[in-house]
């Protein structure tokens, strides 16, 4: 910290020690083996896309880059196509064998996804050793030429060796552009918490499929290089092994930084050469060094880098700053814009059976723009599912919802969010080794379009990143939170319960669900919580709040309704559900004096 | 017909036996040891290498069999899975695979890269049954030996208290820790009754197919297949994934001589081959994951209810 | 330091990564007595009740448990020493039945063990007719008569329950909570911790009120109940 430019430093001299390496390690020997290098720098940084940034463990990077090796191979002989044809024709058949693959495969679940991704790699490993006459079976498609590009051929040597190494750069400048905007935080969410992630509007299939395609691309471009390198295509280049190299050089590399794809090529290419006047215990002595490497450096040698020179402040403030100040950072909700007469939120018969259990049953009500509601009832009386239900995380068996008028039911979570609704978790679902500011502007994600290309802007900050920040600085300062840069883990309880708020703000909803926002808060913070809570419905926004806590409802709540066993028991002013026989007797307890009774000694204290 | 059937039943439960070793680690720290295969592999050497010692039958043979394998299986723990315990768990999973190229280069480097065969059980003699029917001896052994030995594996964990503390270290670590159990030495066992499953189901397997110290990454396809086929976690839904494998395996090679005169109109030698088998498998597990995601069987019991 | 002291803990600390979740937390437990450890959510109990039981490394500060050091034993050594645990939302195994649970979380030969369940049973009756059913096909209440009964399978000097209302409605609350008093007839010793802090402090001898990590009030039940300030920090309780 002392040293506010030592990861610049570190970095230059990283940069440094990778021009000097050739330099010093030049036979042709060396050249070559640290031009394969580069082509596998180039694949890991493609693989970091899926398996690093979104954390999903494809097992079929190895087929990207074995079909463009195919690929250019088949091309540049047999039609005797030139590199820039090749090259491209590689990146395309990976990326439409990934669009194959994307399909039965996308939505499961992690080990799933690596079998089904490893499945197809098997089939396509088999297909390429039996289709003899396409491929030369397992012997490879050898003789490709050198690289031709508009009749000049590149030689090996220090050429080939330059050719690969831009491909690299360019490759993890590009890679690395994309993901440090509002794009890769979004990433940053999917893989940390997807149910947070379909809350905020996030398309996560979506966002998979991008960066499975990308993370093709790449390593149909890298498999191009590695045959023109290596002037053969080989089914070795398929297969598991050379998948296990490089989910190997991510992991001990690091999984996110494009730093960490080059470290880890650069330490697993060379490692057995290393080792190589042991003769042939050297697998067991690579073996070896790499589970110790893993036990030091679980998160990768760049993370080791990132705990020795923690990394400073991202963004520079003045800027968020001055976009804040626009008048155009803060429009009124979009709730204040319907007319009020019309109720924003129906709920009609909503009926959800889990097996035989009704947790649902005809549960009818509707909000008005700019109301407090509570929903309370005992606990598995079916407030959840309400939720769940309204934020098409469940699907309803009967009854129809609608917002503004139109029917939400079918529609997928994360296209709710985007209609309107939002909401907060009983517990938290904040990104914990996120900062605050970050935590609430990737829920600007949807509003602000951001894809993996509009960060792509030299020397400048992702704009739509800054937009967010400043959007999110806006609702921290409403919601009373200063210390926007720490890690939201690292925040005491009632403040990631405003953050979280805030978070559900960004969102621009119509309607905010708040499931137990109360609920760990001491009475200072919740009389504070009350009073924004209050200031929100009066600015247009419709609250629902779930709670337990009746003092804190007592004074916030304009109307209630009570659930019980799935039905709607009771709905009206607080005051009239405090006196309903029926709420006394399903939640607040039958003659059990010491459920009702602290109510008024509660309030007594309150007051 | 009927000896089909029997290669179907004792590859399926010799692949069960690995397949349930895969899933007795994977139940107790939810990892997937990469590993396992070769340690399947190291079984078969195992076995060989004991049997030029020990001369006798393979029913003599297999006790010290599983004991070595589950010398190894601690060892694997060790290096691999112990130090990693509060890592990602992508860690051991590369652990794991370095482990077993350890284990495939040990046996390399010891016995050659040639395939090896292992003791049968009691014999490899055909068993006249009288009307024109003989089976393989072989065949019999395995089932009854794989049956058995999953047997006595159902019997441990439903009915013994070593066994249901097993079971409850599977479900919840820090509160089978809380109530008494020792975790890590229970974690510890798993890995060596897996690879004492491992183990005999090398010995098995190479008495018929022989192995090569390469062969470890094939056993290791087979059993994740069978485990994700059968549900993630669940036992007996294992056990029947294990059984599909192998039958795509039998079956398909087979179909030419179980349909005679196929040939006529299909190019029977390609269609049929290991090869189209294998590709086959792989995309009826593909459509059943499509189907059913969650696996045939469905997940094992929730983590937390 | 009294013959009867249980548990006895000085100065503990926790911290997770930047967080410190316990601020030199000192208390202590006597044989056949009931401590409440009251406190909103997020105030440290599920932290404080997890270093003890050893799930959770201490960053400083002495547990002992009957005099000795707790330091270098590990979570099991911990419960076998005595310290039975029934940890926040229940946590049964899912997929053993109720009598297996019970089972094995005992270390006596096979009568003692049947001699404790009986035991179990006795004081949960709930569970006999249960017996053969799967932990996660129980009801919420179950599993809380479950995980009690698993932590008493220990034959616990010190019994430690957190939240063991949570999640459950104000008349099964009752109903788990009337057995506590039970518990300590034989001179175990119990901490509870409950944010339900009326229900905890009708209970409990003596208790604690921890807030941010740190303990701010501590004595008599009574007292702490008559006291306006203690329910002052606690208007999150229902």
């Amino acid at each position: 910290m002392s040293l506010p430019h030592a990861r610049t430093i570190a970095g230059l001299l990283g940069v440094l020690a990778l021009v000097a390496w050739p330099l010093v390690f030049s036979s042709p020997f060396d050249l070559r083996i640290f031009t394969l290098t580069g082509v596998f720098a180039l694949m890991v940084i493609g693989y970091q896309f899926i398996f690093g940034h979104v954390g999903a463990l494809a097992l079929s990077q190895a087929t990207f880059f074995g079909l463009g090796a195919y690929a250019t191979a088949i091309c540049a002989v047999k039609l005797g196509f030139s590199f820039p044809t090749t090259l491209t024709l590689s990146v395309l058949v990976s990326v439409v064998v990934a669009l194959f693959i994307a399909i039965p495969v996308l939505r499961l679940s992690s080990h799933y996804f690596a079998l089904a991704t490893l499945g197809i790699s098997q089939i396509v490993t088999l297909v390429a050793l039996e289709w003899v006459s396409l491929t030369g079976g397992g012997n490879g498609f050898a003789g490709v030429p050198l690289p031709n590009i508009a009749g000049v051929v590149i030689p090996r040597g220090w050429p080939l060796m330059l050719l690969v190494w831009t491909f690299v750069a360019v490759g993890a400048v590009l890679a690395w552009q994309m993901m440090r905007g509002l794009y890769g935080k979004a990433c940053h969410v999917v893989r940390e918490d997807e149910v947070a992630a379909r809350s905020l509007g996030i398309d996560i299939d979506r966002i998979r499929l991008t960066m499975l395609l990308l993370s093709a691309a790449y390593g149909g471009a890298a498999g191009a290089l590695f045959a023109h390198v290596n002037r053969i295509a080989s089914p070795e280049a398929l297969e598991f092994k050379t998948m296990v190299l490089c989910l190997t050089m991510a992991v001990v590399g690091g999984r996110t930084k494009v730093a960490g794809a080059i470290i880890g090529a650069l330490l697993i290419v060379h490692l057995p050469e290393w080792f190589r006047f042991l003769d042939r215990s050297y697998v067991m002595v690579n073996a070896i060094i790499l589970i110790g490497l893993l036990i030091v450096a679980p998160e990768g040698l760049v993370g080791l880098i990132d705990r020795i020179l923690p990394k400073a402040r991202g963004v520079d403030m003045a800027k968020v700053s001055a976009i804040r100040d626009t008048p155009k950072a803060s429009p009124p909700p979009r709730g204040a814009l319907l007319p009020s007469t019309t109720p924003i939120l129906e709920v009609r018969n909503l009926g959800k059976r889990f097996g035989g259990v009704k947790a649902l049953d005809d549960v009818s009500f509707e909000l008005h723009r700019g109301t407090i509601t509570a929903v309370i009832g005992p606990n598995g009386s079916g407030k959840t599912t309400l939720v769940n239900c309204i934020t098409g995380v469940e699907t309803p068996n009967q009854g129809v919802i609608t917002l503004g008028g139109a029917p939400i039911g079918g529609r997928m979570p994360h296209d709710i969010v985007r209609s309107g609704i939002a909401r907060t978790f009983q517990n938290l679902r904040l990104v914990d080794d996120m900062s605050v500011l970050d935590n609430v502007a990737v829920a600007r994600f949807e509003a602000e379009g951001a894809g993996p290309m509009s960060a792509l802007k030299v020397g400048r900050e992702d704009p739509s990143l800054l937009r967010a920040y400043a959007y999110a600085l806006h609702l921290l300062h409403r919601l009373g939170v200063e210390d926007v840069h720490r890690p939201a883990g690292s925040l005491a309880y009632g403040v990631k319960r405003r953050v979280e708020i805030a978070r559900a703000l960004a969102l621009d909803p119509q309607v905010l669900l708040l499931d137990e926002p109360a609920a760990g808060l001491n009475e200072s913070e919740q009389n504070d919580l009350a009073a924004r809570l209050q200031d929100l419905a009066a600015s247009g926004v419709t609250l629902l709040i779930i709670e337990h806590n009746m003092p804190f409802l007592r004074t916030l709540a304009t109307y209630m309704i009570c659930l019980d066993q799935g039905r709607l028991i009771a709905e009206g002013r607080p005051r009239e559900i405090y006196e309903n026989p029926l709420v006394l007797d399903a939640y607040l307890g039958r003659g059990a004096t010491a459920a009702v009774e602290p109510e008024p000694v509660l309030a007594e204290v309150r007051s | 017909m009927l000896q089909l059937t029997l290669n179907t039943l004792s590859l399926g439960s010799a692949y069960a036996l690995v397949a349930l070793g895969l899933v007795l680690v994977l139940n107790a720290t939810n990892a997937v040891n990469f590993a396992h295969g070769a340690l399947v592999m190291l079984g078969s050497y195992l076995a060989f290498a004991i049997a030029m010692v020990v001369p006798g039958q393979g029913i003599v043979v297999l006790p010290l069999v599983l004991l070595s394998a589950a010398a190894f299986g601690l060892v694997l723990a060790l290096i691999a899975y112990f130090p990693l315990r509060t890592k990602p768990v992508v860690a051991v999973f590369i652990a794991t695979i370095s482990a077993g190229s350890i284990f495939e280069n040990l046996v390399l480097l010891t016995f050659g890269p040639e395939p090896r065969s292992t003791p049968p059980i009691l014999g490899n003699s055909m068993l006249d049954l009288g009307g024109g029917l003989a089976i393989n001896e072989q065949s019999i052994a395995v089932i009854c030996a794989a049956f058995i030995l999953i047997a006595g594996q159902y019997v441990l964990f439903a009915h013994t208290r070593f066994g249901r503390r097993m079971r409850a270290v599977a479900q919840d670590p820090d509160m089978a820790a809380a109530s008494g159990i020792n975790v890590k030495l229970m974690i510890a066992f798993t890995f060596m009754l897996a690879a004492a499953l491992a183990g005999a189901a090398g010995m098995f397997l190479s008495a018929t197919y022989y192995t090569s110290p390469t062969d470890g990454g094939n056993y290791m396809m087979k059993a994740y297949l069978a485990v994700t086929i059968g549900g993630w976690g669940s036992i007996p839904g294992t056990v029947v994934g294990a059984f599909l494998v192998a039958l795509f395996e039998v079956l398909i090679p087979a179909i030419p001589a179980l349909i005679p005169g196929l040939d006529a109109y299909l190019p029977t030698t390609t269609l049929f081959s290991m090869t189209s088998s294998t590709i086959a498998l792989f995309i009826t597990f593909l459509a059943v994951l499509l189907l059913r995601p969650q696996g045939l069987f469905g997940e094992a019991i929730k983590k937390r209810a | 330091m009294s013959a009867s002291r249980l548990l006895d803990i000085s100065g503990v600390t926790v911290a997770y990564g930047q967080v410190t979740a316990l601020q030199g937390v000192s208390l202590s437990v006597d044989s056949g007595e009931v401590v409440a450890l009251v406190g909103s959510n997020g105030a440290g109990k599920t932290t404080l009740m997890k270093s003890i039981v050893g799930l959770l490394p201490v960053s400083g500060g002495d547990l002992h448990l009957k005099g000795l050091s707790l330091a270098r034993v590990s979570t099991h050594q911990r419960a076998r020493r005595g310290i039975g645990y029934s940890p926040e939302g229940r946590r049964v195994f899912p997929g053993l039945s109720v009598r297996e649970n019970l089972e094995v979380a005992s270390f006596d030969a096979a009568r003692g063990t049947a001699e404790m369940i009986g035991r179990v049973y006795a004081i949960f009756p709930a569970l006999q007719e249960k017996e053969k059913a799967l932990g996660w096909t129980l009801s919420g209440g179950q599993q809380q008569m479950l995980a009690i009964g698993r932590a008493l399978m220990l034959r616990p000097k010190l019994l430690l329950l957190d939240e063991p209302s949570l999640g459950l409605s104000p008349k099964l609350t009752d109903e788990v909570l009337q057995h506590i008093p039970k518990l300590v007839a034989d001179g175990t010793g119990v901490l509870i911790a409950e944010q339900n802090m009326l229900k905890a402090l009708e209970i409990a001898d003596r208790a604690y009120v921890l807030r941010n990590g740190r303990i701010v009030q501590e004595g008599a039940a009574a007292a702490l109940k008559a006291d306006p300030s203690v329910r002052d920090a606690f208007l999150g309780g229902r």
